[in-house]
C-alpha cells in the first residue's frame, strides 16, 4: 500500500476551563489514502468541522502528528503550512463565503492572485475554470444574484482552481435544496473518480453514500466502525 | 504589480459602494493636506527656496551677527573705511531707500528706489534681463537700472532701454531692466541709482557726516572665505575705527549675517510655529480618518478571514489594505491641493504678502511634491493600524469562530485619547495667541489716530537742496492747509507710527561724564504742530513754536520715558543735552518740554525714548505729512484737499502712501493678527475634527455593545445608568486625552514665547479654559451616542441579536 496522503496519529484539541479542560478531539488515528472519497460523520459538537479545520490547516491549535503528503505539519512553522496549504487543500463552506465585492470571475481569481501567476496565467485558469462549471454566462454577476447552488458551485470551482491534491468540504449541501444538493454531490464524485481526494462532513446519509467509506466522530473520539 | 493594479481596482470599487465613508474619509483628509501644503507653500517660499543670487551664501549683510527686525545702518563714511580695509570681500555695497519723483510720464508719481555705493550690482550678482548695469566706476553718472514692475508699468517697451526718466527734475537714462525675481532689498523697490549721482550728493550730510548712519551695508564674501573670518575681520576694522574717530565711531559694532537669515530671521520662529500647529490638524484627521478605517475594517473581518483562508499572507492582506488607504489619501491628496491653491490667496489676503518674499507664494512644483509626499505618508499612517490588525487574523477567528473586539476596541480608545491630546495642544496654542493679540489691540499706542490722514512726501533733491528752500515749502504748504474748512490741524515729521523711516543718533546729557559708549535715541524733527495733530499730550513745559528757527535758541522736546530715564525725579525742562558736536564743541539743546510717549517702533516694541526737534532747526527733504480732519469730515477725503494744495505750492512734488492713520496702525498689528488669526483658524478646525472623531467612535462603540445594553435594561438597568455607563466610559478616555495633552501644551508653550505679548507663560485662563472646553465639547459629542443607547428597546436589540 502507498504512503496515505493524510496521516493522523494522537492528534487532540481542548480548550482550558475553570477547573481543567474541555476537549473537542481526542487521540484521532486517521489515514486517508490519495483518492479516496471519505465522509465525516456524527452528532452535533462531535468535533468533525474542527477535525475538517485541522486537515485544511485553518486551525494551528493542536497536539499530536499530521503528515500531508509525506510532510510534518505538526513541526511546520506557520508561514510553510500555508505555504502547504496553498499547493494542497481546496475548501468548500458550508455558508459558501464567496467575496460580496467581486464578481463569479474574480471570486475564482482570488486563489490564484495569492499565488504567483502572472495575470495572463490567471485568467487562463479563470476562463477554464468557468467553462468547466458552466459559469461563463455568470462570470460578471456578483454572489448576490446566484442562487444558493450556483453560490456554492462557484465555492467549489474556487476550491479546485489552483488544482489541489484534495478537496475538504463542510457540509457543502447544508443550505441546499435536495436537487441543488444531489448536483453538488455527483460534482463531488466526479472530480473524486477524476483523481481528487475528497474528505467531507455531512449530516446526510444520502450524502454519505457517494463517498468510499463514513468515519463517525462522537465527543471527539473516532468510533470503531460496526 | 498586476496584484497591486487588482487591488487598486478593487479599492476603488470599494470606495463607490460606500460613498459616505468615502466622502467622510477624503473630506478630512483633504481638510488636512491641504492645510498643511497651503502652510507649506509659504514656508517653502520664504525660508527653504534659495535667493536668485549665484552662491546666495556667499552674500551677507554688515551688522548683527543674529536677524534683526531691521539691519544696521551705517555711514557712508564707515563703508568707506571697511571698503579700504577688508580684504575678505570680493565686493561690498552700500545702500539706502529712496524717493523719488518721477516725472513725465503722466502724472507725477512717487517711486521706491535704492541709491547705492561701491559694487551694488556685483554683490548680488544677478544680471538684468535688458541692458547692463552701472558699474562702481560710473557712479557719478545719471544711469538708473529699473525693476521689472516699473517696466511694466512705463508700457514694457524693449526701446526703455537708453531712454531717459527725469527723476527728481534730473534726467537718467535707463541702463537695464532687473528680472522679477530681484527684489532687493523689498520686493517694491522699483529703481537702483548710484547715491554719487544724485544733484548735490557731495556736499550732502550723508557724504559730509561722519555719523550720518543711513546706509545698509552688504557685501559678498571672496571664496573660501567663511562667515566666521569675515565677522572677525569686520570685528576688528571697527574697533580699529572706534580707536581712530572716538566721535563719530566711537561705538561701532560690525558684524555679519547671511542675507536670507537677516531676511527672514524675524518670521522663522512664526512659520514653523504655524507649520507644527498644521502638522497637529493634520494628525487629527489621520486618527478621524484611521477611526474610520477600523470601524469599516471590522465590517469586513469576514472578508479577510476567508482571504486568508484562500491563501492570502499576511503581507499580501497588508499590502490591499495600505493599497485602499493610500489611493483614499491621494484623492484626499486631490482635494488637499485645491483647497491649498484657495488656501494660499487666502493667506496671501491675510498678510502673507507683507512677509519677505512673501509674494512669491505659490503652490508649485516642490510644494505638489511635499503634498504627495504628505498624502503617501499620512495614506500608510491611517492604514496601518487597521492594517496590521487584519493581518493576524486567523481563518478560525474570521469565519465566525472568534472575534478581535478587544484589541480593536483599544486601538480605538488611544486613537481618542491622541486625538483630544493633540487638539488641546493646538487649541491652547491658539488661546494663547488670540490673548497676546488682544492685548496688544489693547496697547495705547500713544496718539489718538481716528480722523488723521497721513502720506509720504518726497521733495525732488534738485529743487529742494537748500535747508531754506525745504523750510520754505512745509511752511508754505501747511498754511494753505490751515486755511481749509475741512482740516483741523496739519504737521509733517520724519517718522510715524508704527514703523515709519527712524533715525537714531548717540546724545550727552549736560553735566554727566562722557561715556566711551554713548546712549543713542530716537530722533524726530518735526514741524510745531506736527504732536497737536497727533494728540500727544504735553506733559510739561511747552510745544514748538514759529519762534524756533535756526538763528533762535537751539531747542527739544522729550518723551516722558525719555525724561525719567535721563532725569529721574527731576523736571527735564530746561536741562541741556547733545547729539552733534561742531568744531569739536557740543552743540547743546534746550529742553522746553516734555510730551506723552508715542509707540513709533510699532506696539509690540513698547515706548521708546523718543526726542524731537522743531523742522525749522533740523530740516529734510520729505517725510511724512499728518492732517487731522475738522468736525464732520473723514479722513480719507482729505487726500483730495492735500493734494490741490500740493499742486498749488509745487506741481513737481509727488504724494505717495496715501492713508490713514488708523489704518497704518492696523497694518502694524499686521504680523500678530495673522498669526492669532490663523492659530485661532486651526484650533476650530482641531476642535470640530477632535469632536467629530469622538462623536464617530463613540456611535461605533455604542452600536458593538448594543446588545449587552438591552441585556442590561433587560435585567433592570435604568436609562439613566445606561447614560453614565456610556458617558463615563468616553469620558474616561477623554480625562486621559487632556491630561496628555497638558503634558504637551506645557512642553510647547516655550516655543511660543517670542511670539506672544503681555501674555504669562502659565496663563490660568487658557490652561483651564481650554480643558474645560475640550471636556464640554467632547461630553457633546458622546452624548448623542449614549442618548441612542439609553432610549432603544431592550426587546428589540435582543431580536435583532
Amino acid at each position: 500500500m502507498s504512503q496515505p496522503l493524510i496521516s493522523l496519529r494522537n492528534v487532540e484539541k481542548s480548550y482550558p476551563i475553570a477547573g481543567g479542560r474541555t476537549w473537542v478531539l481526542r487521540r484521532i488515528q486517521l489515514e486517508v489514502q490519495a483518492g479516496e472519497f471519505v465522509t465525516l460523520m456524527g452528532p452535533s459538537g462531535a468535533g468533525k468541522s474542527t477535525l475538517l479545520s485541522i486537515l485544511g490547516m485553518l486551525d494551528a491549535e493542536w497536539t499530536g502528528e499530521y503528515l500531508l503528503d509525506g510532510r510534518a505539519v505538526h513541526g511546520m512553522k506557520p508561514k510553510d503550512r500555508a505555504e502547504l496549504a496553498k499547493s494542497t487543500v481546496g475548501f468548500v463552506f458550508q455558508q459558501y463565503h464567496l467575496l460580496d465585492g467581486l464578481t463569479v470571475a474574480e471570486n475564482l481569481e482570488v486563489p490564484l492572485s495569492y499565488r504567483n501567476l502572472k495575470r495572463s496565467e490567471r485568467e487562463a485558469l479563470v476562463a477554464d475554470m468557468l467553462d468547466r462549471f458552466q459559469l461563463v454566462g455568470k462570470k460578471d454577476l456578483y454572489p448576490n444574484q446566484l442562487s444558493g447552488g450556483q453560490q456554492q458551485i462557484v465555492g467549489i470551482a474556487r476550491a479546485l482552481i489552483a488544482s489541489p491534491k484534495m478537496l475538504l468540504a463542510d457540509e457543502p449541501t447544508g443550505n441546499l435544496h435536495s436537487t441543488q444538493a444531489k448536483q453538488i454531490m455527483e460534482m463531488f464524485q466526479a472530480l473524486n473518480r477524476a483523481g481528487t481526494t475528497v474528505v467531507q462532513v455531512t449530516h446526510s446519509e444520502a450524502n454519505a453514500a457517494y463517498g468510499h467509506r463514513v468515519i463517525q466522530l462522537a465527543d471527539g473520539w473516532i468510533q470503531e466502525p460496526r | 504589480m498586476s496584484t497591486l493594479l487588482q487591488d487598486v481596482r478593487y479599492a476603488v470599487r470599494l470606495m463607490r459602494q460606500a460613498p459616505g465613508f468615502t466622502l467622510a474619509a477624503v473630506l478630512a483628509l483633504a481638510l488636512g493636506i491641504g492645510a498643511t501644503t497651503a502652510l507649506f507653500s509659504v514656508v517653502h517660499a520664504v525660508l527653504l527656496r534659495p535667493l536668485p543670487f549665484p552662491e546666495p551664501d556667499s552674500v551677507v549683510i554688515l551688522g548683527e551677527n543674529q536677524a534683526q527686525r531691521h539691519a544696521n545702518r551705517y555711514s557712508l563714511f564707515t563703508f568707506d573705511e571697511v571698503s579700504r580695509r577688508s580684504t575678505l570681500f570680493q565686493s561690498l555695497t552700500a545702500y539706502s531707500n529712496n524717493l523719488f519723483n518721477l516725472t513725465g510720464e503722466g502724472d507725477p508719481e512717487q517711486v521706491r528706489g535704492l541709491v547705492v555705493e561701491g559694487a551694488f550690482f556685483e554683490t548680488f550678482g544677478v544680471m538684468p534681463l535688458f541692458g547692463r548695469w552701472f558699474s562702481p566706476e560710473e557712479r557719478t553718472e545719471p544711469n538708473v537700472v529699473i525693476s521689472h514692475s516699473l517696466w511694466q508699468q512705463l508700457g514694457a517697451r524693449q526701446d526703455l532701454v537708453g531712454r531717459t526718466l527725469t527723476l527728481g527734475g534730473q534726467p537718467y537714462t535707463v541702463l537695464g531692466v532687473m528680472p522679477p525675481s530681484f527684489q532687493v532689498p523689498h520686493a517694491n523697490t522699483q529703481l537702483w541709482v548710484s547715491f554719487t549721482s544724485l544733484s548735490g550728493s557731495a556736499s550732502s550730510p550723508a557724504r559730509q557726516s561722519r555719523g550720518y548712519n543711513a546706509f545698509i551695508m552688504a557685501g559678498r564674501l571672496a571664496p573660501g572665505v567663511t562667515l566666521a573670518a569675515a565677522r572677525s575681520e569686520l570685528g576688528s576694522i571697527a574697533g580699529q575705527l572706534a580707536k581712530e574717530f572716538p566721535d563719530t565711531q566711537g561705538d561701532l559694532r560690525i558684524g555679519a549675517l547671511g542675507y536670507q537669515e537677516q531676511l527672514v530671521g524675524n518670521v522663522q520662529v512664526l512659520l514653523l510655529v504655524l507649520l507644527g500647529a498644521v502638522a497637529l490638524v493634520l494628525l487629527i484627521a489621520m486618527a478621524n480618518v484611521a477611526h474610520l478605517q477600523l470601524a469599516r475594517s471590522a465590517v469586513r473581518e469576514r472578508e479577510f478571514g476567508i482571504r486568508v483562508a484562500l491563501g492570502a499572507s499576511r503581507g499580501r492582506i497588508l499590502q490591499q489594505l495600505l493599497t485602499e488607504s493610500v489611493l483614499l489619501s491621494l484623492l484626499g491628496a486631490v482635494g488637499g491641493v485645491l483647497l491649498a491653491m484657495w488656501g494660499t490667496d487666502a493667506l496671501l489676503a491675510m498678510g502673507v504678502s507683507a512677509l519677505p518674499r512673501g509674494q512669491e507664494v505659490s503652490v508649485d512644483g516642490r510644494v505638489l511634491l511635499f503634498a504627495l509626499g504628505v498624502a503617501l505618508v499620512t495614506g500608510v499612517g491611517v492604514g496601518l493600524a487597521p492594517a496590521l490588525q487584519r493581518s493576524r487574523l486567523t481563518p478560525e477567528s474570521a469565519l465566525g469562530r472568534g472575534g478581535a473586539e478587544g484589541s480593536r476596541g483599544r486601538t480605538h480608545g488611544v486613537l481618542v485619547i491622541a486625538e483630544v491630546a493633540l487638539a488641546l495642544v493646538l487649541v491652547t496654542a491658539a488661546g494663547l495667541m488670540l490673548k497676546s493679540f488682544w492685548h496688544l489691540h489693547q496697547v495705547d499706542p500713544g496718539i489718538h489716530p481716528e480722523g488723521v490722514f497721513v502720506a509720504k512726501l518726497s521733495l525732488p533733491s534738485s529743487r529742494y537742496s537748500e535747508p531754506e528752500r525745504m523750510r520754505a515749502f512745509n511752511r508754505e504748504l501747511l498754511s494753505r492747509l490751515s486755511t481749509r474748512p475741512e482740516v483741523e490741524v496739519a504737521g509733517v515729521s520724519l517718522s510715524l507710527p508704527p514703523s515709519g523711516d527712524q533715525r537714531r543718533t548717540s546724545f550727552l546729557v549736560e553735566g554727566r561724564p562722557e561715556e566711551e559708549e554713548l546712549p543713542s535715541v530716537l530722533y524726530i524733527p518735526a514741524t510745531p504742530r506736527f504732536l497737536e495733530t497727533l494728540r500727544v499730550p504735553l506733559l510739561a513745559g511747552r510745544g514748538f513754536s514759529e519762534s524756533d528757527q535756526p538763528s533762535a535758541e537751539q531747542v527739544m522736546l522729550v518723551s516722558q520715558s525719555f525724561a525719567r530715564l535721563h532725569f529721574p525725579g527731576q523736571d527735564a525742562v530746561g536741562r541741556r543735552v547733545s547729539m552733534v558736536r561742531v568744531d569739536d564743541q557740543q552743540e547743546w539743546r534746550t529742553v522746553v518740554g516734555v510730551v506723552g510717549d508715542v509707540a513709533y517702533s510699532g506696539l509690540q516694541s513698547g515706548m521708546e525714548p523718543t526726542v524731537y526737534l522743531p523742522y525749522a532747526q533740523d530740516p529734510f527733504p520729505g517725510g511724512y505729512l499728518v492732517v487731522r480732519a475738522a468736525a464732520g469730515h473723514e479722513a480719507w477725503n482729505l487726500a483730495g484737499v492735500v493734494r490741490e494744495e500740493l499742486r498749488a505750492v509745487d506741481s513737481g512734488v509727488a504724494l505717495a502712501q496715501s492713508n490713514t492713520l488708523e489704518a497704518m496702525l492696523a497694518a502694524g498689528l499686521g504680523q500678530p493678527r495673522f498669526q492669532a488669526m490663523l492659530l485661532g483658524g486651526f484650533g476650530v478646525l482641531a476642535l470640530v475634527l477632535a469632536a467629530v472623531g469622538i462623536y464617530g467612535v463613540m456611535s461605533y462603540a455604542v452600536a458593538q455593545r448594543s446588545r449587552e445594553m438591552g441585556i442590561r435594561m433587560a435585567l433592570g438597568a435604568r436609562r439613566e445608568d445606561v447614560l453614565r455607563l456610556v458617558m463615563s466610559q468616553s469620558l474616561a478616555r477623554v480625562g486621559i486625552g487632556l491630561a496628555v495633552g497638558l503634558a504637551g501644551a506645557f512642553a510647547t508653550r516655550r516655543v511660543l514665547e517670542g511670539l506672544l505679548f503681555g501674555v504669562e507663560r502659565l496663563d490660568a485662563t487658557v490652561f483651564l479654559g481650554v480643558p474645560a472646553l475640550l471636556l464640554a465639547v467632547a461630553a457633546a459629542a458622546s452624548w448623542l451616542p449614549a442618548h441612542r443607547a439609553a432610549s432603544a428597546d431592550p426587546a428589540d436589540v435582543l431580536r435583532r441579536g
